[in-house]
Formats: structure tokens, sequence, C-alpha cells
């Protein structure tokens, strides 16, 4: 409890003193962090706790954002807005998903590609929407009570929306739910047995992740004003997963880690050099064959804090149930 | 008056037809041992009872009530369960975190998401309790894989009880035990209430005939005989095909 409630004073805190510590570019570049964190966190959810490794994940992404963008020609409200773009992708979710979920591993990750693809060729070859050139819009965040201008408050808001799924992703991984969907992960056919429906599980959590991918959709079309079929192409199905997997597997904030150091190798390195992703993979490499924890566990190790690298039900679970198990103790 | 009935049941792998209408009365209370050689069927007999695997045809009815066509999830809200012949434990977790799983899914609130850590606490208390009573009190924090290969077979078999069930289905629950741990195991199982009532598989001849009040035999996925340990025993049949025709006895 006390280090949620840190957690959380840190986050806020952080939100609000950067920005003044920082250069315009900087704010710029971490808005997108911010954004491409949320994105990453909701992808980590059924990679790194429920076992499901999805090339198809910008799908609801690439909704999102579309959602926002084309909507934006006739409602002005961010919450209707980012409302809509989550339904929308949650439905998706909840339609592909009960297709997907069917099958296991590289099936898995085949047909949640396909499913994406198929987004990619609808976008891209529709007369609608701007076809493959995208389409662009001239929203600006309307709160009700005051319309946000500067690239601070788009910022401020962002990291509002940020601390918020935050949050809401890690109550969903320490309920009920999200320790079954653990339970899943480590041992699928011994949940059956265990009397759990294990289909619904997995389910309910593509789904949320769905919706939470698809609100990162949707603060990026605030941000850039565009929305275009790249958002469902290989390269940002992929460059999420890489983000998961550089920034650590298995918690929530690996994933916005691996959203930060991508970006920032993005940003600085392609400045210096134009092989800036062959320095990407590399490090990919190397964290894959050396660390399967990533930079997160590469931190922690090295500030002495973990011991050994199992941040599921073991980890997480097992640290708070000894934690309750030693608060009764005392009583 | 049984409490399961198990008519005929059919199955195939392929060309391979492994169950050839076996069949089974379970009453209240039972401890009905099935014994079998090698690859007779058991396990696939076990698996369709649990909806592990889909029968062919065939009816397993509970309390007059149809139930193979049902989820598996949906048998252990009936009051199945089951332990498997090869261990099947989540290994990287610890005891308390395998019996905390298999006790939050008989709970209400089981599928709830975004509920705080708070509701977690009476299942905690009950996988204390649980862990004392079935004598693994000691092994709580050890990680699954840091255990002994006999301590993973009991907590497969604690694992099992955590639904509460009625039926208990038990997959040759000392196979692979060394004596000590084998007779520790006899132990256990007897500790178990009458209100469960068991289905045992067991190779061992000292366990089938220590724990069983009901036999059945089951050879090339049929089951050729039931009764009493005392009858089993004394046919001459059985004793030729089991006992002493150099099938695979422990005993
Ligand atoms: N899932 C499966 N797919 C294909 N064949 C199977 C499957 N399960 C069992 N079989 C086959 O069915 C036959 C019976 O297997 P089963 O495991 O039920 O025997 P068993 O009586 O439990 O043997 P054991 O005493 O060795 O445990 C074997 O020939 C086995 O190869
Ligand atoms: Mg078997």
């Amino acid at each position: 409890m006390k280090s949620t409630i840190l957690t959380i004073f840190l986050l806020v805190a952080a939100v609000f003193v950067l920005p003044f510590l920082m250069s315009p570019f900087l704010v710029y570049m971490i808005t997108e962090v911010l954004i491409m964190g949320i994105f990453a966190m909701s992808l980590g959810l059924i990679m790194g706790f429920g076992g499901l490794h999805s090339l198809g994940h910008s799908a609801f992404f690439g909704l999102g954002a579309y959602t926002v963008v084309v909507l934006s020609q006739m409602v002005s409200s961010i919450y209707v807005l980012l409302l809509v773009a989550i339904l929308i992708a949650c439905a998706f979710a909840f339609v592909t998903g009960l297709i997907a979920i069917r099958s296991k591993g590289i099936f898995f990750l085949m047909l949640t590609f396909a499913f994406t693809q198929m987004l990619y060729l609808i976008f891209s070859q529709s007369g609608y929407w701007g076809g493959a050139d995208g389409l662009g819009t001239s929203i600006k965040p309307n709160l009700g009570f005051v319309e946000l201008t500067s690239p601070l408050s788009l910022f401020y808001l962002i990291g509002g929306f940020f601390i918020l799924s935050y949050l809401l992703l890690r109550l969903f991984v320490n309920s009920p739910l999200g320790t079954g969907l653990q339970g899943v992960m480590e041992n699928e056919n011994r949940m059956i047995a265990l009397g759990y429906n294990v289909r619904n599980y997995k389910v309910i959590a593509y789904i949320v992740a769905g919706g939470f991918a698809g609100l990162a959709g949707g603060l990026y079309a605030f941000k850039t004003q565009f929305a275009s079929p790249d958002l469902f192409g290989v390269h940002m199905a992929a460059t999420v997963i890489i983000m998961v997997y550089i920034g650590g597997m298995g918690t929530l904030f690996g994933p916005v880690l691996g959203a930060g150091i991508y970006i920032f190798l993005q940003n600085y390195v392609s400045t210096m050099t134009d092989r800036w992703s062959l320095i990407m993979g590399l490090i990919f490499i190397a964290l894959v064959l050396f660390n399967r924890g990533g930079a997160l566990h590469l931190i922690q190790l090295l500030i002495g804090k973990v011991s050994s690298y199992k941040l599921n039900v073991a980890k997480s679970k097992g640290v708070s149930l000894n934690e309750l198990a030693k608060n009764k103790g005392t009583e | 008056m049984s409490l399961l009935k198990i008519k005929a049941l059919n199955k195939s792998f392929k060309a391979n037809h492994v169950l050839r209408g076996a069949s089974l009365e379970l009453s209240a209370g039972d401890r009905h041992v099935i014994i079998g050689p090698n690859g007779a069927g058991k396990t696939t007999f076990v698996n369709c009872i649990y909806g592990t695997i889909p029968l062919d045809t065939g009816e397993v009815i509970l309390e007059d009530r149809a139930i193979h066509m049902m989820p598996s999830y949906k048998r252990v809200d009936l009051g199945i369960g089951r332990t498997f012949q090869k261990n099947n434990l989540f290994v990287n977790l610890t005891v308390t975190n395998n019996v905390y799983l298999a006790l939050l899914s008989t709970k209400k609130y089981s599928m709830k998401a975004f509920k705080p850590l708070m509701l977690y606490e009476d299942v905690l208390e009950e996988t204390d309790a649980f862990l004392k009573e079935w004598g693994m009190a000691d092994r709580t924090d050890k990680k699954v894989n840091e255990l002994s290969y006999g301590e993973q077979r009991v907590l497969e078999i604690i694992l099992s009880l955590c639904s509460n069930p009625k039926i208990l289905l038990l997959d040759e629950p000392t196979s692979g035990m060394s004596p000590s741990e084998t007779a520790s195991t006899i132990e256990l199982i007897k500790k178990i209430p009458r209100s469960v009532s068991i289905i045992m598989i067991e190779h061992d001849m000292d366990v089938v005939f220590s724990t069983a009040n009901k036999i059945t035999v089951l050879h090339h996925g049929e089951t050729i005989m039931s009764g009493k340990p005392e009858e089993i025993r004394g046919d001459k049949m059985i004793q030729e095909i089991y006992f002493g025709g150099g099938a695979r006895t422990h005993a």
C-alpha cells in the first residue's frame, strides 16, 4: 500500500516538475514516450502476464487514432472521442480475440498479425479516411471547461492519462482476474483442471489490453493530428514488441522503460548516425540473449534490489502475500 | 444409489481404439480402484470423466445429471477434482501460491477485475489453514521445483482437494515414490474424509488392497470386471492377466 502511494506521488511529481527542467523538444519527446508507454504497457499485460504474444497489437492503437481523427470532424469533446476510441478498440479485440485465443504460440502470433494486416489493407485501399495517404485533423483537446492548446498542456493531459492507465492496469494485474491470468501463463492445463474458465480469462485480458492500446492511439491522434495506415503496419507492431522486450516483461513499468529507451535512441542516435536501428537491434539482441528480464531487471540488478527474476504471481503476488501474512502475525 | 455412473465410454485416437465401452459405478464414500496393465486406457478413462478430453460415445451421469458434454470447469463446479499421473503443478511458483491459485478458483469473485488486493485475505487464511491441515506448513515459501519429487506428488493431491470435491479422481498418486513416501501417501489418502468418494488408478498392489473397497479391472479399454477386493483377488482370469501372466506389477 505504502509503495503504491509513493509510486503515485513520484509519478505525479515527475509529470509536474519535469517540464520546468526540460527543453520544449524534450517535453515533446516525453509526451511521445508516455503515449507509447501506455501502448507498450497494454501489450506487456497480455505478453508478460498472460503469455499471449501478439504481432497485431497495433490494430487497436491504429483504430484508436483513426477513431479520433475521423470523429473529430463531428465531435469536439475529448471524453466522447477517447471513449469511442476505446470502445471500438475493445470491440475489435473482442471479436478477433475470440478467434485468435483458440490458438497458441506462433499460430496466435500469425492470427493477430493477419487481423492487423486486414485493417492495413482496408484503410490503405479504401476511398474513405484518406486512403494510403492517411487523414489529418486539427483537433485540440477540449475538456469542456477549457481547450488545451499548448504543447505543455498536452503533456500534462497525457501525463494524467498515463498515470491513470498505470494505476488501472496495476489494479487489474493484482485483481483476482489478473492473478488467474498469471496462473494461466504458468500452467494452462492445471488452471483448466482447477476449474478456471481459461478462455474467458484470456479474452478479457485481450479486451482490456486492446482498450488501453485504443486509448494510446486516441491520444496519439491528439498529439500528431494525423492517422495513417502505417499505424497498422508490421513496423508498428514490431516496434511495440521490441519496447516490451527491451524494457522487461512481466512488469508494468518495464514496457514503459522500453518505450523510453526506444524513443530516446530513435531521437538522439538518429541525429548522430543513420544506423540508429542497427544500434537498437544490437541492444535488442543483447537483452534477449543475456538478460531476459530486460532493462528494468538490469537496473534492479545494478541497485541490488532483486535477487531473482520472477515477476508474475511468484514475485508480485508472493511478495504481497508474504507482506499480508507478516502483518497478520504482528497484529 | 450410485453417485456417479459412467456408461460405456468409447474413445479413439485416430485408429487407436483406446476405450471400448468402459463403465463404472461409484457409490458415495467408495474407494474405487482401477487396475490394469500399461496402456490399458486408465488415464484416458479419467480424462474423459473429467472433461480433459472429449469422449466419442458414452455417458457420465453425476446424480442424475449428464455431465459428459460439459467443459471441465463446470464439472469442477459440480464437485469433481483430479490429480495427474505426471505432476502438473505451477513449478515456478511457491507452494503457497499453488494452493492460493487452487483456492481462488472456487471463489465467486475469481473473475473480478480491477478489484484491490484486500479481497485476497480470506483466500490467504484458507491457504495457510489448508497447508497446515495437509502437512505442508513448513514448505510454504519453497518453489515447487525445489521440492522433492515425492513432495510434489503430495502437492498434486492437495491441489485437487482445494475445490472441496465430492468425487476425486487420483491417477497413480504413488507412482515413482519410494516405499516410505508411498506409505505416508497412503496415510494421506486415508485421511481424506468419507464425504469425498474416490476413483483411483493404482499399480502398487499394497496400495490397492490397503485402500480399495471396490476394484475395477480395465483391460484393452474394457472394464472386464468389477467387484470387492476379495473377489478380484480370487478371480482366475484376473490372476492370469494381471497378477501372474508377466504383466507389470510393483508388488
Ligand atoms: N492424447 C492422446 N493422443 C493420442 N493417443 C493417446 C492420448 N492419450 C493416450 N493415448 C494412447 O491411448 C493408449 C492408452 O493410454 P493411457 O495413458 O490411457 O493408458 P494407461 O492405462 O493410463 O497406461 P499407464 O499405466 O502407462 O499410465 C495408449 O496407447 C496411448 O498412446
Ligand atoms: Mg496412465
